[in-house]
């Protein structure tokens, strides 16, 4: 049986400014909750007639709607070289222009219970403290190459405004969530992976269309895990195939042959590189722990690893 | 020649222009530390795929605004052009020829012509200072010419009476002569037949007609060529390196093609300068080779003439030329350019601007680059000067003048007959 696409991404918890108080907002399996609305029906209902509007449901009503908007592979980080300022990106009239910096970086690894309550990826690397790769690495430390993330924390402070003087529900909030606290981007950008992934999967009319994005997608944050991977100074193509494989061509470049599906279940658990190796495949074994195919910077044979829970 | 027809391609499957060029923004986007200095990859290449008609508009557009956004949440400002920037279709204005000169204590000030508008008079001018000066003197760059002191304040008055004042000069010049324009705000009536300078009445004549101008459709073929055409006639603005990748990803060149050797070598011989170069024999190279073995020609004949005549609207953007000067060295003439026109770099990222080049060939069979070497303005309308080279053979009678865009030329036909010493 197939687990579910989130499943190895832990539940996140975060704060944000609604209504004078800090809310809590929350993801697990796949949802975002506001645990501090009860009843978020009913504040859409006094907002349309009028009243305030909560920041906490907007959030969730512009996640729901952005669930699968490709809009959301093309705006965030690719990897840990990619970093992502998400600052004055909504100007209404008389808008304010405000600073919401967040260093978006690259999922955390998975997780087998959740993060709440304790160091959120206590195996993970701070991207903030991994230098962008500038040239060949022989010597990869082992562990988890893309960890944690790094988001400014006094940029929580100015959500509020940001929502306030947003166009209604437009683009530009789809731009807020990237900029939303923690790694909750990260579970929107794993949440539109997974959809398209699943469109794919049932041949869905729409897949046609958006190929050239979807490829897109892949090709950037392939390359991106790549490049971190082989250090600089080695040429990699990205190419979309049906099952996962890394090869060399006689003029030397490293071609990564990859299903969309790669994203869903090696990159955006944060599985991409770990050891000094590319991972190729992901999958969850019955224990909690994982095993993954792997392939070394000299492009030998592929390995099985067993990741213990 | 191994040039492929668009229409030809467009037979083939096997090209995802929208594909290319999203991994082309992926690909920047990942090792773009910084704003490309000059010429984005993505959209030089969006710009010559959409131009000859690989991939629409609509599509290229879309992407490369999707990798502005992109880069703009990076930090990684995008590239800032100069000039004018698309906006709304012009107003009426007139351009009346007047030639008139004023004898002042100082010197003799020329009205040339005048371009009138609801908001705006602009009396274009020339003073040539009174003052005697040693050859190498007088031609030294000089803000104000010798016996200026001050930036005068001109009052102009209209045939319905009303004045207004103005010491709003833009231009230059040397320390015996000073070229530019004196704007007054608010405009003068736009139809006065006559204005008052300096109490004295200077007649405008009606405004230019099209008569010496022939407009040619340019057919939807030899787009590539006419491609390649203009990122030599235009190199500040369009790049021959992105458009020739861009073209050979979509099977359009063929890179070993002579063809394509002889296009590399004239853009590397037009970006070194300097004096004449022969192509080697293998390369054919049209008009370039001509051209490029004619530079640093001198010898020109020295006047000036007026040349009077304004285009319609060819390919949404229309000129008036004004002025041609000829020396010794090249010849140069004013225009006015109106439209939603690319100027350097300052369409930006925006793929459907109108790129104008120019060029001219001559009665005695020799033809000559033009560039745009100074304007001003904004919006959509400049006033600049665009100088040509190499110098103007003196045995020619006649002179067409070229404006070309991807799907337009205008051409403009001028007797070479000399009124005036520059």
């Amino acid at each position: 049986m197939t687990p579910p696409w989130w499943t190895g991404l832990s539940p996140l918890q975060e704060t944000v400014p609604c209504g004078g108080a800090l809310h809590r907002i929350r993801w697990a399996d796949g949802e975002l909750t506001p645990l501090d609305h009860a009843d978020p029906d009913g504040e859409r209902t006094l907002a349309a007639l009028g009243g305030q509007p909560m920041p906490c449901i907007e959030i969730l009503d512009a996640w729901q709607r952005h669930r699968a908007d490709l809009d959301v592979l093309l705006l965030a980080g690719r990897g840990p070289s990619d970093h992502v300022t998400t600052h004055a990106v909504a100007n209404g009239p008389g808008g304010v222009a405000t600073s919401f910096a967040t260093a978006h970086v690259a999922p955390a690894p998975p997780s087998s219970s959740p993060a709440v309550g304790r160091p959120k990826f206590a195996r993970g690397v701070p991207m903030a403290a991994q230098p962008a790769p500038t040239g060949p690495r022989p010597g990869l430390m082992p562990g988890w190459y893309y960890g944690g993330l790094s988001h400014a924390r006094g940029g929580v402070a100015s959500y509020a405004s940001h929502v306030a003087f947003l166009p209604d529900g437009g683009d530009a909030l789809g731009q807020l969530l990237l900029a939303l606290p923690g790694a909750l981007p990260d579970r929107l950008v794993a949440t539109v992976v997974a959809s398209w992934a699943a469109r794919i999967a049932a041949d869905d009319l729409a897949v046609a269309a958006a190929r050239p994005a979807l490829h897109a997608a892949l090709y950037g944050r392939a390359l991106a895990a790549a490049r971190w991977w082989l250090g600089g100074g080695v040429e990699v193509e990205v190419e979309q195939a049906a099952s996962p494989a890394v090869t060399r061509r006689a003029d030397g470049v490293v071609v990564l042959a990859l299903p969309f599906s790669w994203l869903r279940d090696v990159w955006a658990r944060g599985l991409a590189t770990l050891a000094g190796e590319f991972c190729l495949t992901a999958c969850p074994d019955p224990s909690g722990g994982w095993t993954l195919t792997t392939v070394a910077a000299d492009l030998g044979q592929r390995r099985s690893r067993a990741l213990r829970p | 020649m191994h040039i492929r027809s668009v229409a030809a391609f467009a037979e083939m499957d096997g090209f995802d222009g929208e594909l290319y060029l999203r991994l082309l923004g992926e690909r920047t986007l990942l090792s773009a530390g910084s704003a490309y200095r000059v010429g984005d990859p993505l959209v030089e290449r969006a710009r010559a795929l959409t131009t000859v008609g690989v991939v629409p508009l609509a599509v290229a557009q879309r992407v490369v605004d999707d990798y502005a956004r992109a880069r703009a949440l990076r930090g990684i400002a995008e590239p800032r052009g100069f000039g004018p920037v698309p906006t709304a279709p012009q107003p009426p204005r007139r351009i009346a020829p007047c030639r008139r000169v004023l004898r002042q204590p100082t010197g003799e000030l020329e009205i040339r012509h005048a371009i009138l508008t609801q908001a705006e008079t602009r009396l274009a001018i020339t003073f040539r200072s009174g003052v005697r000066l040693p050859p190498n003197v007088a031609q030294q760059h000089a803000i104000m010419p010798a016996g200026v002191s001050t930036v005068p304040t001109i009052s102009v008055t209209d045939d319905r009476g009303h004045t207004v004042s103005s010491s709003m000069f833009s231009g230059g010049g040397t320390q015996s002569q000073w070229r530019g324009f004196l704007t007054l705000h608010p405009g003068l009536a736009p139809d006065t037949k006559w204005i008052e300078i300096y109490g004295e009445r200077v007649a405008l004549g009606p405004d230019l007609g099209h008569g010496a101008v022939t407009i040619e459709n340019l057919a939807d073929e030899h787009t590539v060529d006419r491609y390649l055409d203009q990122c030599l006639a235009a190199p500040g603005t369009r790049s021959l390196p992105e458009a020739l990748a861009a073209l050979t990803a979509a099977g359009l060149v063929n890179p070993a093609d002579p063809m394509i050797a002889a296009y590399v070598a004239a853009h590397e011989a037009l970006r070194r300068g300097g004096g004449p170069v022969d192509l080697p024999p293998e390369l054919s190279a049209g008009r370039w080779r001509s051209l490029l073995a004619r530079r640093g020609t001198t010898g020109g004949p020295t006047g000036t003439l007026f040349v009077g005549a304004a285009t319609p609207p060819f390919d949404r953007v229309s000129a008036t030329l004004l002025d041609l000067t000829s020396t010794d060295a090249g010849f140069r003439c004013e225009l006015e350019l109106t439209g939603p026109m690319e100027i350097g770099r300052a369409a930006g990222a925006t793929l459907d601007a109108t790129l104008v080049t120019f060029g001219a060939l001559d009665d005695a069979g020799g033809s000559y680059l033009g560039q745009l070497d100074t304007w001003s303005g904004g919006g959509d309308s400049i006033s600049g000067t665009i100088g040509f080279w190499p110098a103007l053979d003196p045995k020619a009678s006649r002179l067409d003048l070229i404006l070309t865009t991807d799907r337009a030329r205008a051409v403009v036909a001028v007797p070479l007959s000399w009124d005036e010493t520059p």
